[in-house]
């Protein structure tokens, strides 16, 4: 693997992913050479990523201005776009990789000459191609779920066949800014005159003035500075939407609090000389990430498939509320000095770790709708389960918690009634399959009781993910002239969409294997170890 | 900046009669017509005032577009001017009789940095230069040299007016990329950039080239996908 092309063409978050994903491609590859195609507002960005070698950068805002503009020719985007491509045009790729999920960038990889593409592109016929299971988990199949229970970095990596380490801090930095942030920090450090350790913990102050966030800076910050050893520190760009907030907030402090501006080539600087970064913008949690920088991440929903990405970090889920900023004194304390968390607190908050499967949302403190919670444990699992064939990730400790409660009962009943449903859709199929393959004609019989799962509209059951991916292949299927061959591939797909509710019903059965009395967590993984090897020798 | 040294006249300009006079102060002064551009006394005075008098315009604006270019004494003395108030500036001037550019130029008036002439008759040429439309963008201060505005005041006015056409043959002639100019060669010419492409998109087979232009055409109006 010599030449690998990535292609990311969407906001600066997925770029960040792709900083990620270039770092596991060397610590697998070490002779390949990264390039990146991406918009050219990540340029500033680019400066401080040694993964990547070479970058080349389309200015979309310029094309979509020029299109939109009533004096430039149409011409003139069409040669910016072309020229932005050239080069990358004349390369022979071994593998190039779509980070984004934006047609742009998928229809850039299917124009390309590459050995592999990991991730989606579209074949000559217009057909979606897969590069596996786990790309198609980046297609609407899951994306038409309410909640998505992967997490998007996860399905990154393994659409590459890559994994995920965390000992390295994925940014580089220029020395001479370290040497501007590390001194100016210490300067603060030495202004708020804190015997003992000092943590300095850094707030992003976002533009954004609507749905209370004004209010939600100052009830963390007034917390903040009512403690002995936290300092706070102002963090924006350098924009003057964020300044306009950055000075408002300040007022109410009397002008006493510190203000960072930064640029996206100089945040990684400040971020390695905090202490924790506290922000509710994926970007910059992003970042904190790739310097390896403890996170506080607030959000007003559970972020399943976009939360940080380090195991440590932390998610406040506060909904329409005001932020409670005790809370998040709290959670600083936890995450710097280990205390203990109580979990009477007015947020719903998780703590990020990992399992095989993944990157997981672990409940630390607060109200918990437990449904939600179930269903995301139990699903995440199960997917891995569809997808790697051959590990089975053991940390049911969490599930096992709530598998005496009502809602877990609740839920195994739901899940059993859907699945039962689907069960019966799939036998009226298969009845009219046998039908048309004897008479070697796709009928009508046979069309309307397919029908009835293609218009299935997916609920939140586990259940609907098994039929999404039924969905998302049959489609492809249905319009082959060559019969005998579509006859071959729809008894495929039927055989694998059983094999799959089968696998649901041995999962729900595992699961739900001793409601009725104590389940330990090792009860749960002995019954997991057999489920794999029953679900293997599928 | 595209200087055009290549004369393009319309039948108009060759019928048009283009002499020389000499003012009272010295100065050539070109008579188009009949019509002298600048004064037959003082074109320099002249040229001055007329700088003094619009100096209003660039003094907050480096961006300055000039309509007509006569012998370009106000040219001269609006670059002199401009000096005042900017470091960096840059004057445009149109000009649609490429005679009277070649006139200007050999005469030495014309300042040679951050002024450039953009001559001939054909519109879409200019608006085919995208450095000129970046300039634009920038909305310069425009001045109008009214001698030459009255003579050319129909090239002028459309001038002004101009709307960009979506039409592959207004598009062709500056598009750069050959793969682009074969695939859209066979194409009726009177479709629209966008109709080309969703014609492209109607393929049952597609190429590399026509991924790429798919590829555009998504980015332009990110819509829908391939069905």
């Amino acid at each position: 693997m010599n030449k690998i092309l990535l292609i990311s063409l969407t906001d600066s978050y997925n770029f960040t992913l792709a900083i990620g994903v270039a770092a596991e491609l060397k610590r697998k590859y070490p002779d390949c050479t990264i390039s990146l195609l991406t918009s050219s507002e990540n340029k500033e960005t680019s400066a401080t990523t040694p993964f990547i070698k070479n970058f080349h950068f389309i200015n979309l805002e310029r094309i979509k201005f020029i299109n939109n503009n009533r004096l430039y020719s149409n011409a003139f985007g069409l040669n910016h776009f072309f020229e932005c491509v050239a080069e990358i045009r004349k390369n022979n790729w071994d593998c190039s990789i779509t980070i984004s999920n934006d047609e742009v960038s998928k229809h850039i990889a299917s124009s390309m000459n590459s050995r592999v593409t990991w991730g989606l592109k579209y074949n000559e016929d217009k057909t979606l191609r897969l590069s596996g299971a786990w790309s198609l988990l980046r297609t609407d199949t899951l994306s038409a779920l309410q909640k998505s229970y992967f997490h998007d970095y996860d399905i990154l990596l393994r659409t590459c066949h890559l994994s995920r380490t965390e000992d390295e801090r994925l940014l580089i930095t220029i020395p001479e800014l370290n040497k501007r942030a590390f001194e100016n920090i210490e300067k603060l450090k030495d202004l708020e005159n804190i015997k003992g350790e000092s943590v300095v913990a850094g707030i992003k102050i976002s533009k954004d003035e609507s749905d209370g966030y004004f209010e939600n800076y100052i009830s963390i910050i007034e917390a903040i500075t009512s403690t002995s050893n936290i300092i706070p520190l102002l963090l924006i760009t350098p924009t003057d939407d964020e300044r306009l907030m950055a000075n408002k907030v300040n007022k109410h402090f009397s002008n006493g609090l510190t203000v960072a501006q930064a640029d996206l080539s100089a945040l990684p600087s400040i971020l390695l000389n905090i202490d924790l970064l506290i922000t509710n913008e994926s970007l910059f949690k992003r970042i904190a990430n790739l310097t390896r920088t403890p996170v506080i991440e607030t959000s007003k929903d559970i972020p399943y498939s976009n939360h940080s990405t380090q195991s440590g970090d932390i998610v406040i889920v506060h909904g329409d509320e005001e932020i409670s900023g005790a809370h998040v004194v709290n959670c600083i304390n936890h995450i710097i000095a280990n205390s203990e968390m109580d979990v009477h607190v007015p947020h719903t908050t998780f703590k990020v770790n990992t399992d095989k499967a993944g990157l997981k949302l672990e409940y630390l403190a607060g109200n918990l709708n437990k449904n939600q919670h179930i269903q995301y444990l139990t699903t995440r699992i199960f997917i891995y389960s569809l997808t790697s064939k051959t590990d089975y990730p053991s940390e049911f400790k969490e599930i096992a918690t709530y598998a005496n409660s009502l809602e877990f009962g609740n839920w195994i009943k739901s899940e059993r009634s859907q699945l039962l449903r689907s069960s019966k859709l799939l036998l009226a199929i298969l009845r009219e399959f046998n039908e048309c393959r004897k008479n070697y004609t796709i009928s009508k019989n046979f069309m309307n009781s397919l029908s009835q799962i293609l218009n299935h509209t997916p609920e939140n059951y586990i259940s609907d993910i098994v039929i999404g991916i039924f969905n998302y292949n049959i489609d492809k299927i249905i319009s082959i002239s060559d019969r005998s061959m579509a006859y071959v591939l729809i008894e495929k797909l039927l055989l694998e969409l059983k094999t799959n509710i089968q696998k649901m019903a041995a999962f729900l059965n595992i699961i739900n294997g001793h409601s009725h009395t104590n389940i330990s967590a090792s009860t749960i993984s002995e019954r997991g170890k057999t489920y794999v090897e029953a679900a293997s020798s599928n | 900046m595209n200087l055009k040294e290549e004369e393009h006249m319309e039948i108009v300009e060759q019928n048009l009669n283009i002499t020389c006079v000499q003012s009272k102060s010295g100065h050539l002064v070109p008579v188009v017509d009949g019509v002298e551009l600048h004064s037959t006394y003082n074109p320099i005075k002249e040229a001055f005032d007329q700088a003094l008098y619009h100096s209003k315009l660039f003094d907050k604006n480096p961006n300055v577009l000039i309509l007509g270019l006569g012998m370009g004494y106000h040219v001269h003395q609006i670059d002199f001017k401009i000096r005042e108030f900017h470091k960096k500036y840059r004057i445009i001037v149109i000009e649609p009789n490429s005679k009277l550019y070649q006139m200007s130029k050999h005469s030495h008036i014309l300042p040679e940095n951050n002024v450039s002439v953009l001559h001939g008759d054909d519109i879409e040429n200019y608006y085919n230069d995208i450095e000129f439309v970046d300039f634009l963008q920038r909305k310069p201060c425009v001045i109008l040299h009214n001698q030459s505005f009255n003579l050319n005041e129909t090239f002028f006015r459309r001038f002004l007016g101009f709307q960009k056409s979506h039409l592959l043959q207004n598009i062709m002639p500056t598009i750069h990329d050959n793969s682009i100019r074969e695939k859209f060669g066979p194409i009726d010419r009177t479709k629209t950039l966008f109709q080309a492409l969703e014609g492209i998109q109607e393929q049952n087979i597609l190429d590399e080239t026509d991924f790429l232009l798919l590829a555009y055409k998504h980015i332009i109006q990110p819509t829908e996908s391939l069905p």
